[in-house]
């Protein structure tokens, strides 16, 4: 009889410890990392087309703006720009070209190209040796990330 | 009487009263597998984590955060957010996982925080299975 109590007695403590393993069973996790961002590539304006410019004239032309980088990127502006001198002598500001429209939209993808139209002013006091000139004029665009 | 505390002293000691003191609880790891780069404003990357489960039982995480660091004086932590762990995952005893977590950094971020490295604390909580 003795014996049967200390049995009972055993299995009752084996079930009471079992259930509170079971409820305790948890654990916790830690570590450290790091994710790095990065740092743009520079976009290059090349000029595509726009000709016909006279003393006073206004013409279009056509810029195109790359992306060399590994996302997409929006143009939030492209400045204003001035002539430089060019080899036939035309002095510098001969030329000037107006700013774009804030945001002039579209996204350049990745290794993309986008198109843009300015506005180009010969001045009216233009001299003789700015006939048949070739003009570059200095451009700024600024450029944010789309992705 | 003396038996019965043999018997006693021999269930308790196969019972899983004494294997659960050793085998459960033991923190698992979380740690960095490989690099992720390439954070742009408005993009997200992937930063793959190793979670590896040291006790002899398998573990179900049901829980891994990230806490961001500040990489500079100048850009703000909150530029960059993890998402947490998007579903449960069972890690058998005494194996890893990877788990892919998603790092977003914000549309807003200045231009301050180019070209950085933001620290990252993991937490996570388990189970059992």
């Amino acid at each position: 009889m003795r014996k049967r109590t200390a049995v009972i007695a055993a299995v009752a403590i084996v079930a009471v410890g079992g259930g509170i393993a079971y409820a305790a069973w948890s654990s916790t996790g830690a570590g450290t990392g790091s994710v790095t961002s990065t740092k743009e590539l520079s976009s290059n304006i090349t000029p595509v087309s726009g000709e016909g410019l006279y003393p006073g004239k206004t013409v279009s032309f056509v810029v195109e703006i790359d992306n060399p980088n590994a996302y997409p990127v929006q143009v939030t502006s492209i400045s204003a720009g001035s002539s430089l001198l060019t080899e036939g002598g035309c002095v510098a500001g001969t030329v000037t070209s107006t700013a774009s429209a804030a945001n002039p939209g579209g996204v350049i993808q990745p290794s993309q190209k986008g198109s843009y139209t300015l506005q180009a002013t010969m001045s009216a006091n233009a001299a003789d040796n700015c006939k048949s000139q070739t003009f570059t004029v200095p451009l700024t665009a600024t450029l944010v990330s789309a992705a | 009487m003396r038996r019965a505390l043999i018997v006693l002293v021999a269930l308790l000691a196969l019972s899983p009263v004494s294997s659960a003191a050793d085998s459960p609880g033991k923190a698992f790891t979380i740690a960095d597998v490989g690099t992720a780069t390439g954070l742009v404003p408005g993009g997200t990357v992937t930063r793959k984590v190793r979670v590896t489960n040291p006790n002899n039982q398998d573990i179900k995480v049901t829980r891994l955060d990230t806490s961001v660091g500040r990489p500079s004086p100048n850009c703000p932590a909150n530029a960059v957010t993890v998402a947490p762990l998007a579903a449960p995952i069972v890690i058998a005893k005494n194996k890893s996982a990877d788990v892919p977590l998603t790092v977003r950094m914000a549309a807003s971020a200045p231009d301050t925080c180019k070209s950085l490295t933001f620290p990252l604390t993991y937490s996570g909580t388990a189970i059992k299975p």
